[in-house]
């Protein structure tokens, strides 16, 4: 029983650590566009 | 003013938000179904008893792991052909992401074999044909994603990375012919026999309709994967845009 358990558990394992990973991995990129828009923002409006 | 980078990727944003709930609705309920079918509705292999009849079971889940390596794989040579002809980037996104999951699908193409091998050939672990060339696949994909990170410029990466991807897959069909051509235990359960096999079984009409739904249900699961890795690629380079049009 071990070996299938271990043998179906190591697949979803795998899985949710890459989805762990891209959601992480999504987090962090909304928050650099949220960060670059409003720098983009900031110096449009000084040059005008 | 909105950035003509930021826009270009929201455009048909929409239709692909419903794309991704709709495959990772139709993954979750694939999936469900190849665990039922893996470990309800296939039938106990006749011919084993014990832990290697149970573990016998992980075949499923183990093939359902090698079509996706497969499918990421084949994936991977269409972006990269795609993207050498058009030089579009998308196709090079498409390639990475489909190398990634194949990857995933790859890793546990090679754990779900040695918790296998270990009641069915007394290790977790050999030297064999079919084990080597799998391990050496992986490994040589994943130096694509090391290469990869190793090169800046957008387009000078796609088209080296394209080129790589191209060869790499050429250790797809070594690992798939090394049990049927080479001396190999490993058990080959379609097409010829393998007669060094240890721990083979004869597959029914019930096992390979469960074997079916794993296949089916992995190839789903494979699918939502790519397009969530794909999306998030493409978001990546809009970022990177965006920092050098600010730069």
């Amino acid at each position: 029983m071990f070996y299938l358990m271990m043998g179906f558990a190591v697949v979803w394992l795998l899985v949710t650590l890459y989805l762990v990973y891209l959601g992480v991995r999504q987090r962090q990129l909304d928050a650099e566009m949220q960060a670059l828009r409003e720098e983009l923002e900031t110096t449009r409006r000084k040059q005008t | 003013m909105r950035s003509a980078v930021t826009h270009s990727y929201s455009v048909g944003w929409r239709s692909l938000d419903i794309l991704q709930l709709v495959l990772g609705m139709l993954a979750v309920a694939a999936m469900t179904i190849s665990m039922w079918a893996a470990l309800y509705y296939a039938p106990p292999a006749s011919n084993l008893a014990g832990d290697e009849q149970l573990a016998q079971r992980i075949f499923y889940i183990h093939m359902g792991c090698n079509i996706g390596a497969l499918a990421g794989f084949l994936m991977s040579v269409i972006g990269s052909i795609v993207y050498l002809v058009k030089r579009d980037l998308d196709w090079d996104r498409v390639s990475q992401a489909a190398i990634e999951v194949g990857l995933i699908c790859g890793m546990g193409t090679i754990l779900t074999g040695m918790f296998w091998a270990k009641p069915t050939w007394n290790t977790y672990w050999t030297w064999d044909p079919r084990l080597t060339t799998s391990a050496i696949t992986v490994l040589v994909y994943l130096a694509y994603l090391l290469f990869r990170n190793g090169i800046d410029n957008r387009h000078t990466r796609a088209r080296f990375a394209s080129i790589y991807a191209l060869v790499a897959f050429l250790s797809v069909p070594l690992t798939f012919y090394s049990a049927r051509l080479f001396r190999s235990i490993h058990p080959v359960i379609y097409g010829a026999e393998n007669v060094d096999a240890q721990g083979g079984f004869s597959v029914g009409p019930t096992m390979t309709q469960a074997l079916q739904i794993n296949l089916l249900g992995f190839c789903i699961l494979f699918s939502a994967l790519l397009v969530l890795r794909w999306r998030q690629l493409r978001n990546e380079d809009a970022v990177a845009e965006l920092r050098e049009e600010i730069a």
